[in-house]
């Protein structure tokens, strides 16, 4: 599928959530047909509340998000609210149109999971491939098809958005969640609580030390390498890509209405 | 088992178009809702809007997925379908029914001919 191609590697430090937004829809924007595929590692400056591209806000605790001082971001893709932290957070871009939302999450979601393994990580061999109804506005609170998790519970979220110039993946593991502070940030706080209790599990309490994250990433480019057939090439931001971000920011992700549109 | 009715045409961005007197009503393919899964949210153009065939008009979000919407063909926007902002699941219950997206009047008919009669588009779905 990506036999032969190029897959470049940026390693962000440690952003706001509109900076680190901004940054993967400047990069899914720019894709061109024949191009590079994109791999960005990326971390949060502080803790961060991000809401899919549609997703309704009505559902969060606006007044405990403020009193807390947690910010707002609204991801390019799909999906249900995380709260980001300590954890690994990586966005892949593919420019690919034709490729089927179904084969796209299972090459990606055999990478991930081929790379967890290396480092020891248990991830179940299979998820559900059925189709599940969760009213939750918590992306932690029920594993979903294609996703990774250990021992039926959800260990990572995974989003997509597609265009016409390629798709956009953006995966957050958590090292470690807090799962009460994450369920206070919405309305239905006990719900959520019990669902991540029951649902999800983090790295961190399946032994994987926060200080091995730079074994994983590593491991996450090799496998990329071994399963997709792509020579990696560890690069940095242009110029051009750093004011393409900027005017975006100040443009979009800088501005409250955004984020609180829905 | 996804089905493609023969009295529409189809786009390879997986939109159905049905002409309807000088109008086309237009939606998503039962394979495009079906490989979205559960449809929670639908963003349409605004009546009255003048599109371009293959421009983007809005947007369709499932449970983890974001994808454009792409005009099947260029034209006006005559009406949309109010009732997916409040039942957006009737995409994946009837693509082909009550899930339709938009109406719209064309603006250029030899437009038609670049729509994909239904073997053709299933052809196209085998290669992705």
């Amino acid at each position: 599928m990506f036999e032969g191609k190029v897959l470049r590697v940026l390693s962000d430090p440690p952003l706001s959530g509109f900076e680190n937004m901004s940054r993967d829809e400047v990069l899914w924007g720019r894709l061109s047909e024949g191009g590079p595929l994109v791999l960005r590692f990326f971390q949060w400056r502080e803790k961060t509340l991000s809401v899919g591209r549609f997703q309704r806000t009505s559902d969060i605790d606006r007044e405990y998000l403020s009193c807390r001082g947690i910010p707002l971001v609204r991801r390019p893709t799909g999906g249900r609210a995380i709260l980001h932290g300590e954890e690994m957070t990586l966005s892949l871009v593919l420019p690919e149109k034709n490729l089927s939302l179904r084969h796209s999450y299972e090459a990606f979601r055999m990478v991930l999971r081929e790379a967890l393994w290396a480092v020891g990580v248990p991830v179940d061999g299979e998820t559900t491939d059925i189709p599940v109804r969760c009213a939750s506005p918590a992306c932690f609170s029920l594993t979903f098809p294609h996703e990774l998790a250990v021992g039926g519970r959800k260990i990572a979220g995974i989003a997509q958005a597609r265009g016409q110039q390629g798709i956009l993946f953006q995966v957050s593991l958590p090292l470690f969640l807090d799962r009460e502070e994450f369920a206070l940030c919405f309305l239905t706080k006990e719900t959520i609580l019990e669902e991540l209790k029951k649902n999800f599990v983090s790295l961190g309490e399946l032994g994987f030390s926060p200080q091995r994250r730079p074994e994983l990433e590593k491991a996450m480019v090799e496998a990329f390498r071994k399963h997709w057939g792509v020579a990696t090439q560890e690069d940095r931001w242009s110029v051009e890509e750093e004011e393409n971000h900027r005017r975006l920011l100040e443009k979009k992700y800088l501005l409250p209405s955004y984020h609180w549109e829905r | 088992m996804v089905h493609f009715p023969e009295e529409l045409l189809y786009t390879a961005e997986h939109f159905w178009v049905k002409q309807e007197g000088e109008l086309v009503l237009c939606g998503i393919t039962d394979h495009a809702q079906s490989e979205l899964g559960d449809v929670v949210f639908v963003e349409m153009p605004r009546v009255g809007a003048t599109v371009k065939r293959g421009e983007r008009i809005g947007d369709v979000e499932s449970v983890k997925t974001v994808s454009n919407l792409y005009a099947p063909l260029s034209g006006e926007v005559v009406e949309v379908n109010e009732n997916l902002k409040e039942h957006p699941e009737l995409i994946n219950q009837d693509p082909y029914g009550k899930g339709w997206i938009l109406k719209l009047k064309p603006a250029d008919l030899s437009e038609f001919s670049l729509l994909l009669r239904p073997e053709v588009y299933q052809e196209k779905l085998k290669n992705v």
